[in-house]
């Protein structure tokens, strides 16, 4: 097990490396740069034309005059120092700007997930030992429509009865007064009580998911010979459940743990772009746009190794929870 | 006159000029001008001498008193200039277009916006000019300049040096006071410093050209202090006095910047303080530059010192995740009649959202007390219906660019192109294929109004299809598409950048039928907006997109912003004055000679209308542009609890009038 451990961190590293290339690679591929967007917003607001020598004053200012190679060495260097860079946009360190977000971005991300996993897997179950009743038939109405509606839809049509039935604003996380207001538990009441939507919309898409393949799984176990057996053997229904085919259904789950740090990290980036959420998303997407590559590159690095961190545990998870599972190599 | 060359003209102009604006300098009354018929030191300008009201009503905010009791600031006797500016009804913005009384001390103007680095309505209101056209963009003469954070000016015979006269015990935000030392740190130590400064903008050279010879600053004494160049150049009054000019283009606050300024600092604690900042010492130029942040008045959200030193009406407070907030300047040198200290409103909160959309949604439920930038027509009525219950009012004011203009690139490389777009016959049948009345009912709500008095077409398709036969393009293809001069069927590309305005793709669709109906085939494509500026640097576009600040030519030609220079080949041929670049036609070229001879401010009133006519009949004449509509509107939105909020004239300069904006009891 230990060695099977350290063979897979081993691997992650070399993986990183060429992730880190990759993502910067994709990020200096548009045209342009930062400054080209910043100079174009610029003379529109002022009505004043930059010379082509402030201009390059200006870019040398953000070091985006020096070739791409020695701006991705520069890069990763100080990266892996621990110094992510500064922001064009925001003009102020990276990591002081992730910081902020990040507890928020696991916050909401947390709640969510619990919502979805404490929705999903009772009905799942329920609609798999119930098949065909009514009540799977309007489960699995309900997880058919989650699946087909986008979120940020979702967030759109919510946020439109609540401002016009409800004369509210539903969007961002805090109340005005609050949104930098130190910690106090005013505060976090008030996050409280903005806390449910987003959790449930963002929840919502993964929740139906959950059902489906909860339902299907557990449903593929139940006509298995090992289930007559234990109930021909006289177990009780419940306890012949909970003991062995929901503990095999679950397993293909535990193998999503792997996609769900990266989603803690970023969120859900439309739906919190819709709802207003400061969580990375947002950033993500804005630096994306305008090209500030330090802070897109740093989240889109931190997310790949959260990736393969994640991808990770869940195989340690599931060998762990699956004996079947070889730890050798071939 | 087609044989004069640029030169030739300027000079011409310059010596004309000359004594005409001396004649008019000692004819009007204006306070600026005021200033040459006194000699410095002989007397006080009228301007400053008024003496400052006695009243029952506090003369400065609570906030301030009890700051003042608590020991934190000096009274305000002591924080106040000696020369203070006295704000009355049409001061800062004339009269007619808004009913000015004086306000009262209190509350927080709330914004909200959804850049991450730029808040609008923050910038309009911190936006410190150091010398004002009240109601105008920019000012077309001298003549038209009054005093703001300045006193006044003196041009000498020649108008090759201009004396400032600044206002005596101005202080900045931490209450040092703000004399020439500022300017003279500013000019010499920053903007002729070549660590920090590579290359000195044009607006410290002759002629506001990047090839002139450097200005010299000369410090007559603390308050005074005198810019010359090598020839005749204004533009320095014109530069300190548009609507986005700003008192960091002339100085910097000295005795706070000299701790990041090599030659001041202390070597020990600034080598410490580069380290930190992880730059090699050679680059202390650019630490320099990230400490400055009185370059950031456009980028203010990304604003993260409050003891940077201001002389705007509010300073930054403190720097939020979402939230950044802005408090009042106690040293600001604004007086109501009532002597009563400006700003009237406490603080300043921008909130930053995701998207404009969320900025909408807080109009609409009263969270904006103003709102500028994200207020547009396509929304107009929604904010009408949501009025009375988001505690909003709607002003339908001027907007200072012409949201949707089309520029053609007459310089790029497809022949066949160049061929059909600089015959004028073409321009002429696009703007005349265009219903334009039915633009402004359906894109504008109504508003605005036909660009007939810009470019003199009218709708009319069947003219339109005349001019297009008459220059050759009389064959059509088997869908009814007409046949370009390269014998295939000619496609007018109409790619245009990615979320400029919301109504742009509604309106391209428009004129894509319109065009389309005279026998031009049109392609509409939404690019990127990155990319778009990119392709536009490579010469790559063929129909250019970007704000368009027609409007303040309605007052004098500007070089800002011209018709041609999207053209890429031309442009790169005026900027370097025909080293590269390709020469542009004869019209185009007098355009810009006709904005820069404006631009400098070396012309009396009659030349400038009549270089201002005649720049109206070239585009007349020559149709650059593709322009749907005339007198574009802007929703202005501001909460019904606002005081002295202008009603009328261009949006942004009545936003740039916040600090005599108050909260109604």
């Amino acid at each position: 097990m230990v060695q099977y451990i350290v063979r897979r961190v081993l691997l992650a590293i070399p993986l990183l490396f060429v992730i880190s290339l990759i993502s910067y690679m994709v990020i200096e591929l548009p045209p342009g740069d930062y400054l080209v967007q910043y100079v174009a917003s610029f003379e529109n607001a002022t009505g004043q034309r930059l010379t082509q020598d402030e201009i390059a004053q200006l870019r040398a200012l953000y070091g985006l005059d020096r070739p791409i190679y020695a701006r991705y060495l520069r890069w990763i260097w100080n990266f892996v120092q621990g110094n992510l860079g500064r922001s064009f946009q925001y003009n102020r360190p990276v990591s002081e700007l992730l910081a902020e977000r990040i507890p928020l971005t696991i916050a909401i991300t947390l709640v969510a997930m619990v919502f979805s996993w404490a929705v999903a897997i009772p009905i799942g179950i329920f609609s798999a030992v119930r098949q065909y009743s009514v009540f799977d038939y309007i489960f699995t109405t309900f997880g058919f429509i989650g699946l087909a509606t986008p979120s940020f839809l979702l967030a759109l049509v919510v946020m439109w009865i609540a401002f016009s039935r409800f004369g509210f604003s539903a969007s961002g996380l805090f109340s005005s007064e609050f949104i930098d207001a130190p910690w106090s538990w005013a505060r976090v009441l008030d996050l409280l009580k903005h806390l449910p939507i987003p959790a449930v919309i963002i929840g919502i898409g993964g929740t139906a998911w959950l059902i489906r393949i909860m339902r299907g799984n557990l449903l593929d176990e139940l006509r298995k010979p090992y289930v007559t057996t234990a109930r021909a053997k006289g177990l009780s229904e419940t306890r012949l459940l909970t003991k062995y085919p929901v503990r095999i259904a679950i397993n293909p789950l535990i193998s999503t743990i792997g996609w769900t740090l990266p989603q803690l990290f970023s969120g859900s980036t439309l739906v919190a772009i819709v709802l207003n959420l400061q969580t990375v998303g947002p950033v993500l997407f804005h630096a994306l746009l305008s090209q500030d590559m330090y802070v897109a590159g740093s989240i889109l690095l931190i997310l790949s190794a959260l990736t393969v961190i994640g991808t990770l545990i869940s195989d340690i998870l599931l060998a762990w929870v699956d004996p079947r599972i070889r730890l050798g190599g071939g | 006159m087609a044989d004069m060359n640029r030169r030739d003209f300027l000079r011409l102009s310059a010596l004309a000029a000359a004594g005409t604006v001396v004649v008019a300098c000692a004819k009007t009354e204006a306070p600026a001008t005021t200033a040459p018929e006194t000699k410095p030191g002989e007397a006080e300008p009228q301007a400053t001498a008024t003496p400052v009201p006695q009243v029952e009503a506090a003369p400065e905010s609570p906030m301030l008193t009890d700051m003042v009791t608590s020991g934190s600031i000096p009274a305000l006797e002591e924080r106040l200039p000696q020369e203070t500016m006295v704000i009355d009804a049409g001061t800062l913005i004339p009269s007619d277009m808004v009913d000015w009384v004086p306000g009262q001390f209190g509350g927080t103007m709330r914004f909200c916006t959804a850049r991450t680095d730029v808040c609008a309505e923050l910038y309009d209101a911190n936006c410190e000019q150091p010398l004002i056209a009240p109601g105008k963009l920019t000012a077309a003469s001298a003549a038209e300049v009054v005093p703001s954070l300045f006193k006044g000016f003196e041009i000498n015979d020649d108008q090759t040096s201009i004396t400032w006269y600044m206002r005596k015990g101005v202080r900045w935000s931490d209450g040092e006071p703000c004399t020439t030392e500022d300017v003279r740190f500013y000019v010499e130590d920053v903007a002729f410093n070549t660590d920090i400064t590579p290359t000195t903008g044009r607006a410290f050279k002759s002629e506001n050209k990047a090839s002139g010879d450097l200005m010299t600053l000369e410090i007559v004494d603390d308050y005074t202090f005198k810019t010359t160049f090598t020839l005749p150049s204004l533009h320095l009054i014109s530069n300190y006095s548009g609507y986005s000019s700003d008192w960091q283009g002339i100085m910097r606050p000295a005795h706070y910047m000299r701790q990041f300024h090599k030659d001041y600092a202390d070597p020990a604690t600034f080598k410490a303080l580069i380290d930190e900042a992880q730059l090699p010492e050679a680059e202390w130029g650019n630490y320099y530059l990230q400490r400055d942040e009185g370059r950031l008045t456009w980028t203010n959200v990304t604003s993260q010192d409050p003891d940077y030193p201001r002389v705007s009406p509010w300073v930054l407070e403190n720097v939020g995740t979402g939230v950044i907030t802005w408090t009042r300047n106690p040293y600001y040198y604004k007086v109501d009649t009532q002597g009563q200290q400006l700003p009237y409103i406490d603080k300043e909160r921008a909130e930053i959202v995701a998207n404009s959309e969320a900025v909408t949604m807080k109009i609409l439920s009263g969270e904006v007390d103003w709102a500028r930038e994200y207020a547009s027509m396509v929304n107009y009525p929604l904010y009408m219906e949501n009025e009375a219950k988001g505690g909003y009012k709607v002003n339908i004011t001027d907007m200072h660019v012409a949201p949707l203009q089309f520029r053609f690139n007459f310089t790029n490389p497809d022949q066949n192109w160049q061929q059909v777009v600089r015959d004028v016959r073409f321009r002429k049948a696009l703007n005349t294929a265009i219903d334009h009345q039915k633009v402004v009912d359906t894109i504008y709500q109504g508003f605005g109004t036909p660009p007939t008095a810009i470019i003199g077409c009218e709708f009319d398709p069947e003219a339109a299809a005349a001019l297009l036969d008459e220059m050759g393009m009389d064959q059509k293809d088997a869908d009814g598409y007409r046949i370009g001069p390269d014998g295939k069927t000619f496609i007018l590309p109409l790619e245009v950048p990615q979320g400029y305005t919301p109504e742009l793709d509604s309106l391209c669709e428009l004129l894509v039928e319109y065009f389309q109906d005279v026998g031009v085939k049109t392609d509409f494509k939404n690019i990127e907006a990155t990319l778009y500026e990119t392709r536009h640097t490579n010469n790559d576009t063929f129909v250019y997109l970007g704000w368009a600040h027609t409007s303040f030519w309605r007052n004098a030609p500007r070089t800002s912003d011209f018709l041609q220079d999207r053209s890429r080949l031309w442009q790169l041929w005026h900027d370097t004055q025909g080293a590269e670049g390709e020469e542009p036609e004869e019209w185009a070229k007098r355009l810009w000679e006709i904005a820069d001879a404006a631009d400098t401010f070396l012309l009396s009133e009659d030349e400038v209308a009549a270089i201002h006519q005649e720049m109206w009949d070239i585009i007349k004449e020559h149709v650059p542009m593709i322009l749907p509509c005339d007198n574009a509107v802007y929703p202005l939105i501001g909460s019904t609890k606002l005081g002295n909020v202008p009603s009328k004239g261009w949006a942004i300069v009545a936003s740039f009038t916040q600090e005599q904006f108050y909260f109604k009891a």
